[in-house]
């Protein structure tokens, strides 16, 4: 993200925009470029108006239509009640929503955001994903989460990255097709989940009733009382990141570098 | 038992953290270059320590006394600056949140900070005893090395003064409004005004001779005791000494001095300092609010004083008061979707001067008012008074009274994390960098626009451009430094120690603000200018590399 953002440069390989090497000519992106870093700081003496004409003028915005676009983005991320306060009050959810509003200040045609939603509660994770979905329809955005919901609620195309690799690049349906028929939902009881857990690649659990209910990623049943479901996306990333692991084990194997 | 490992692993914590850093590897090399230069071979131009210009032959005890004054007198300012950041980084990482939920009380957390402050002061005086001992083989004036002899004064002269500077680090860390730059360059002033007392204190004024008493830097002892031997050999001796003098092309003589014997009751004196140390240590443990956020959240909320004033005013002359309270920013509200206008295209070639005004915008936020009263009190007197209180009293006061807003230049986006943003938005070299120097030098011809509207008035026009030098030359070596450094300490160390040898000293060659005639006759303004260039050609090479690209 950091390279496609231009604040890296790639060891190998290139990246281009409209023809552009971004190594070479990095300004070219950046006047288009919206960037919302996965960890990022403000100036806790500034309060949001003034540290985003700030960032407006950085990014070339002047005075009038930087001060516009400013009142616009804060009604959009829920902040305008809180304007005057210094950003050095703001919580973490508060800080992310200015992080948002700076990524969107110059009406960029390449949107990166990377982990957007994090430290965001449930009512503005779902406005903030409408607001992808609607700017996606007339710019890129590249969006990274872990938040598989996330995803289904926005992406039309998809990378899976696995330590560093692109292990897939495709449309949510086609992610879908891959595992149909390799998940499963199983009913155990409780005694049993622990040894099912080092057997199988178990997308969730739930307690019910009649025992736990287990939803398994694999080519075969777990269970002759096993019944094919509906697949996720959740179900389709956990089936490519274990198949590139080389083996369709528990996902405690699969470790932290693991990103979608 | 309990409490001296937690204590133990406190200190080994903090003390791999730092020293594992590649910055400190720097510190330990330049201690190596530091350590060479301090013993100058014959034809050197300059000497350490002498007395009436002449020196001890390079053997054990001399070798240690010099070591051992530098290990006393300069480095509890370097190695201040270098450890006043043990409770910061607890603070910036959020470790010290995750200590505050621990047993772990204020006075065993500040005691193992303040044994790791020491830990890395005494691994820089290892350096500097090694170095003491190559140098003494390298000079070879005399070959027996004696290691008592050149051990001794390193250790029991550094030892309780680097104690005490560990110590004093941690207070003004504890210490809210001392732990940010006000409180290193208050710390400069405390360690400069205890330079001057204990020097002017040690000896008689009107014969030189230093009265052995048991004082912080320890240095009367061997002092008088080289004052006795030469005076034995040579009564009318000039018994004036100094450390570090050019000679300019005055001669130098030698003499042996065997060193004093470090006894018991000397020993003991010097444990005692480190008592005092530990009792500094001890007492920054009740200022230290112990990662408690609430009490900087008060800090900042009492700093936003006016700003709170505007807002009360609104709300009554709305009538807020009258109806219910708003619902608070970031509830759970049923809102519209979200739209977002289009922009007519934005200037690719990015907007210079909008750039300008935001960063001197930054640069004027967050102070306090007092900071804001007493530089237009600084104006308003530089243009009541007379040209030469202008020069005498309050020019250095303008030139030191920004300090704190100067070092803040170029190290803003690593201090706040904000590099990310601001170096993807289009010209972050040739707009953003310069912007931001510009700001600095606007900013200082603002806050000093009394003292040179002053200088014009009275028509020196050469003192006058002399002073906008300054100006050009101030935010530049801020903004090297920072880009550089990354943190504020660099320029809050180095620039006060350049202000006292430049404007109050009036020492030409430092003379960077066209203080002294002699300086301006030098030609300084001109070597400053060029200076300034390069210090910001520096800075942007410094922010390429940060950029990688």
């Amino acid at each position: 993200m950091r390279i496609l953002a231009t604040i890296t440069k790639p060891t190998e390989g290139k990246v281009t925009w409209d023809d552009t090497d971004i190594a070479q000519s990095p300004d070219e992106l950046r006047a288009v470029l919206g960037y919302l870093p996965q960890d990022f700081g403000i100036y806790p003496n500034l309060n949001v108006v003034e540290f985003l004409e700030y960032l407006a003028a950085l990014k070339g915005l002047d005075g009038r239509t930087g001060r516009k676009r400013i009142q616009e983005l804060l009604h959009i991320v829920n902040l305008f009640e809180a304007r005057k306060r210094p950003l050095g009050n703001y919580s973490g959810g508060m800080k992310q929503r200015v992080g948002i509003a700076q990524a969107l200040l110059n009406d960029p045609q390449l949107l990166i955001v990377d982990e957007p939603t994090a430290g965001l509660d449930p009512a503005e994770r779902v406005r903030f994903r409408n607001l992808l979905s609607d700017l996606a329809g007339e710019r890129i955005v590249i969006l990274s989460t872990h938040i598989v919901s996330d995803a289904e609620a926005t992406a039309t195309e998809i990378a899976i990255i696995n330590r560093g690799y692109l292990l897939e690049h495709a449309r949510p349906e086609r992610l879908l097709q891959a595992v149909d028929g390799k998940v499963w939902q199983w009913v155990i009881s409780s005694t049993e989940l622990t040894a099912a857990k080092q057997q199988y690649l178990i997308s969730s659990t739930a307690r019910r009733g009649d025992g736990v209910h287990i939803r398994v990623v694999g080519e075969t049943p777990p269970g002759s009382d096993a019944q094919a479901v509906t697949p996720t996306l959740e179900d389709a990333y956990l089936h490519f990141i274990s198949s590139a692991n080389g083996s369709m084990g528990p996902i405690g194997a699969m470790g932290r570098e693991n990103g979608q | 038992m309990k409490t001296l490992r937690t204590l133990y692993h406190l200190t080994r914590a903090d003390f791999s953290e730092r020293v594992r850093r590649y910055s400190f590897l720097i510190v330990l090399a330049m201690m190596v270059c530091a350590g060479y230069l301090f013993v100058p071979p014959e034809g050197a131009g300059y000497l350490v320590l002498h007395l009436g210009l002449k020196r001890g032959v390079y053997n054990s005890p001399w070798i240690g006394l010099m070591f051992g004054l530098i290990a006393a007198m300069h480095l509890p300012l370097f190695g201040f600056y270098l450890v006043k950041n043990a409770v910061e980084r607890d603070r910036q990482t959020g470790v010290g949140q995750i200590i505050a939920t621990t047993p772990t009380g204020k006075f065993v957390y500040v005691v193992g900070k303040w044994l790791s402050n020491l830990a890395v002061l005494l691994l820089i005086l290892s350096v500097m005893t090694a170095m003491a001992v190559v140098m003494q083989l390298i000079r070879a004036e005399d070959a027996v090395v004696n290691l008592w002899a050149l051990v001794a004064p390193i250790w029991l002269m550094g030892l309780p003064v680097l104690a005490i500077a560990s110590a004093m680090a941690l207070l003004f860390e504890s210490i809210s409004f001392l732990r940010g730059g006000l409180g290193n360059v208050v710390y400069f002033f405390v360690w400069l005004v205890t330079i001057i007392t204990l020097l002017s204190g040690a000896f008689d004024e009107v014969t030189h001779l230093a009265q052995p008493t048991n004082d912080l830097l320890g240095f009367t002892r061997p002092m008088a005791d080289i004052q006795q031997q030469v005076l034995a050999v040579e009564p009318d001796a000039d018994m004036g000494s100094g450390l570090i003098v050019p000679l300019r092309g005055r001669e130098a003589s030698t003499f042996v001095w065997d060193g004093i014997g470090w006894t018991a009751g000397i020993i003991l004196g010097r444990v005692m300092w480190s008592g005092l140390a530990l009792a500094i240590a001890l007492a920054s443990a009740i200022p230290f609010d112990r990662f408690d956020p609430a009490r900087s959240r008060l800090r900042l909320e009492r700093k936003g004083l006016f700003s709170r004033l505007q807002k009360l005013i609104g709300a009554i002359r709305r009538g807020d008061f009258l109806r219910r309270r708003p619902a608070k920013a970031g509830g759970l509200q049923v809102t519209p979707a979200a739209h977002l206008t289009p922009l007519a295209a934005t200037s690719k070639r990015g907007r210079f001067f909008g750039v300008l005004a935001a960063e001197l915008k930054l640069m004027l936020k967050g102070h306090s008012l007092i900071w804001y009263a007493g530089a237009i009190g600084l104006v308003i007197a530089c243009l009541l008074s007379s040209l030469d209180d202008v020069q005498q009293y309050l020019l250095p006061a303008v030139w030191l009274w920004p300090v704190l807003i100067w070092s803040q230049i170029g190290i803003r986006e690593r201090r706040y994390n904000t590099g990310q943003m601001v170096f993807s938005v289009p010209h972050p070299v040739s707009h953003q960098l310069p912007a931001m120097w510009l700001a600095g030098v606007i900013f200082t011809v603002i806050a000093g626009c009394g003292a040179w509207v002053r200088l014009a008035l009275t028509g020196e026009f050469t003192g006058l451009l002399a002073w906008f030098v300054g100006a050009l030359f101030t935010p530049a070596l801020a903004l090297a430094l920072g880009v550089w450094v990354g943190n504020s300490r660099a320029f809050e160390t180095l620039y006060p120690l350049l202000w006292y040898i430049g404007v109050i000293n009036q020492v030409p060659a430092f003379d960077y603000a066209g203080a002294t005639a002699e300086g301006l006759a030098m030609g300084m303004p001109v070597v400053y200018l060029g200076i300034t260039a390069g210090l910001v050609a520096l800075a942007v090479i410094g922010r390429w590399r940060q950029l990688q690209i």
